[in-house]
C-alpha cells in the first residue's frame, strides 16, 4: 500500500501522458509532452523526478502550463465538540461507499483538473510515479514535513474531487 | 491444531487491503514477507474476536505464525488458507449480540447510577431485559437520558455519561456495525469507577464479548499462546 | 490495547500514513481497530485507497499504445 507500489506498471510515455492531461492549459485536447522513443518503466526517483520535471518544462516553454489558481474543493467533516463525551467523532452522516465503476482514466482527470496545479503535481509525483514524499523537495518547494501535509491535503481535495464526478456522473 | 479465526467483509474481502478471499477458499494464500500491520494474512485467536467484528467469520489455517505478532489481540502468519465459513455468524447473531451488549451498558450505567444514589434510575436500567421490541428500546434510551440529565444536576458526570451511553447504544443499532455497540459497552465498562481493573473494565469486557460468540457460534477455543511458539 | 481508541479527527490524520505504511505498528491496530467501529472512516479509508488506485491506473493506461 506504500506510495511507490503503484508505481511498477507506471512507464515514462504513459506519465507523459498523464501529465499533459491534467497540468496543460488544454488538458486532455492539447499535445502530450515529448515521450521517450521506447517505452521503459520508471527508474529510479531521481530519473522519474527528471522525467516530470521535462514535462512540467516543456508545457511552460510552449505556454501551455496550468497556472490557474482555483482553491481546491474543500471536504468538510464536523466532529462533536471537546466537551461531548464522543469528542472528535464524526457529528456528521457517513459519506456514501465509493462505487470504483465510474472511476475510469477520464474522471480521474477531470477530478485533479479541480485542483490547484501545485497539488496535480504532488499527487501525480508521489501517487502515481511514487516519488517518495522526502524527495519530492525536486520538484516542490517546502521541508518535507511540509510535503507531507501538502500531499495530505492534495489527497482530501481530490477524494472529494473525485466523488463529485462520481456523483454528477450517476 | 490451534483454531485462528478471521472475520471479513461481505464476499469475503479483506477490510483493510481490499483483498478478495472469495474463490480462495482452501488454496494458500502468501502474505509475503510477514512485518506486523503491513504485510502478512492476519487473523486472531477465540480470546480476540471480539476485537475484530466483520460481517463474515471464518475459520482459517495458519502457517508461519510470527512470533509475537500476537501482542495486539491478533496474529500474523506468512500465509494462510481460508478453510470454512461460520455460518452461524449471521446479520440476526450480529443483532443479538449487539442487544446483549446493549444490556451490558446499561448495567454498567445502571452501577454508576447506583453508586450514585440514583436507585430508581438503576433499577429501570437494569430492569429493561426485553429489548428485542423497538418500543421497549426506545423506553431504555429514555430513561438513560432522564438519568443522565439527572446525575448530571446532581454532579455526578460519570453516571452521567454511561447513562447516555445507553441511549447511544440503542440509537446506533440500526445505523451502525455490531462492532460500534461492541466498543460501547467496552468504553462503558472502561469508565466504570471504583472497580478492580484488573477484573473489570475494557479487558473484562471484550473477554465477555469473545465468550459470548464461542459459545453462541459453537467455535473451537484457540490454544494458548505458548503453543505456536 | 488501550480501552479507548483514537477518535475520527486522530484517524483522518493517520489515514495518510497509514496508506503509506509510515506508521507505528500499534498505531496501525489502533487505527484499524476504529475503522471498525466507525462506519464514516471505513467508507474513507475505503475512498482513498479507490480514489489512489484510480490514479495508479490511470498513470499506466495506455502504456502498450
Amino acid at each position: 500500500m506504500s506510495a511507490g507500489d503503484g508505481s511498477a506498471g507506471v512507464s515514462a510515455a504513459s506519465l507523459g501522458r498523464l501529465l499533459a492531461a491534467v497540468l496543460s492549459r488544454r488538458g486532455a485536447a492539447g499535445p502530450a509532452v515529448a515521450a521517450p522513443d521506447h517505452q521503459t518503466a520508471a527508474g529510479t526517483v531521481s530519473e522519474r523526478c527528471a522525467l516530470i520535471s521535462a514535462a512540467v518544462a516543456e508545457l511552460a516553454g510552449r505556454g501551455d502550463l496550468d497556472q490557474s489558481s482555483a482553491d481546491p474543493p474543500a471536504p468538510a467533516a464536523s466532529y462533536f465538540e471537546p466537551d461531548h463525551r464522543w469528542a472528535g467523532w464524526r457529528a456528521d452522516d457517513p459519506p456514501e461507499v465509493p462505487d470504483t465503476a465510474s472511476f475510469g482514466r477520464d474522471a480521474v482527470v477531470r477530478a485533479l483538473r479541480r485542483l490547484p496545479p501545485a497539488m496535480r503535481l504532488a499527487l501525480v509525483a508521489h501517487d502515481a510515479a511514487g516519488i517518495p514524499v522526502e524527495d519530492l523537495h525536486q520538484l516542490l518547494a517546502g521541508t518535507v514535513d511540509q510535503q507531507i501535509a501538502f500531499v495530505d491535503t492534495a489527497r482530501r481535495a481530490y477524494v472529494a474531487a473525485l466523488a463529485a464526478e462520481a456523483a454528477g456522473a450517476s | 491444531m490451534t483454531a485462528y479465526w478471521k472475520f471479513l467483509l461481505p464476499g469475503a474481502v479483506s477490510p483493510f487491503a481490499g483483498y478478495r478471499w472469495a474463490g480462495a477458499e482452501g488454496a494458500w494464500v502468501d502474505g509475503g514477507a510477514v512485518t506486523p500491520c503491513r504485510t502478512g494474512i492476519h487473523a486472531c485467536r477465540s480470546e480476540d474476536l471480539a476485537y475484530w467484528l466483520l460481517p463474515e467469520l471464518w475459520s482459517i489455517d495458519l502457517d508461519g505464525v510470527h512470533p509475537g505478532s500476537d501482542a495486539d489481540h491478533k496474529v500474523v502468519a506468512r500465509r494462510g488458507r481460508l478453510l470454512d465459513r461460520v455460518g452461524a455468524w449471521s446479520a440476526e447473531t450480529e443483532r443479538e449480540l449487539a442487544i446483549d451488549c446493549i444490556r451490558r451498558t446499561a448495567d454498567h450505567a445502571a452501577a454508576e447510577l447506583r453508586a450514585a444514589g440514583d436507585q430508581a434510575g438503576a433499577e429501570e436500567l437494569e430492569s429493561s431485559r426485553d429489548l428485542g421490541d423497538p418500543d421497549r428500546r426506545t423506553a431504555l434510551a429514555d430513561a438513560g437520558a432522564a438519568a443522565a440529565a439527572r446525575a448530571l444536576a446532581a454532579g455526578h458526570r460519570e453516571a452521567a455519561r454511561l447513562a447516555l451511553y445507553v441511549a447511544d447504544a440503542v440509537e446506533y443499532l440500526d445505523s451502525c456495525p455490531v462492532a460500534t455497540i461492541a466498543y460501547i459497552a467496552a468504553r462503558a465498562a472502561h469508565e466504570r469507577t471504583g472497580l478492580d481493573p484488573d477484573r473489570y473494565g475494557h479487558d473484562a469486557e471484550r473477554d465477555w464479548q469473545s465468550r459470548w460468540l464461542v459459545e453462541r457460534l459453537d467455535l473451537a477455543v484457540s490454544a494458548t499462546r505458548s503453543e505456536d511458539l | 490495547m488501550p480501552a479507548t481508541l483514537p477518535d475520527c479527527h486522530t484517524a483522518d490524520r493517520l489515514l495518510g500514513r497509514w496508506y503509506d505504511g509510515q506508521i507505528d505498528p500499534d498505531d496501525a491496530t489502533l487505527y484499524e481497530q476504529h475503522l471498525l467501529q466507525c462506519p464514516p472512516c471505513l467508507v474513507e479509508n475505503q475512498w482513498l485507497r479507490a480514489a489512489l488506485h484510480a490514479l495508479q491506473d490511470a498513470a499506466t493506461e495506455g502504456a502498450s499504445q
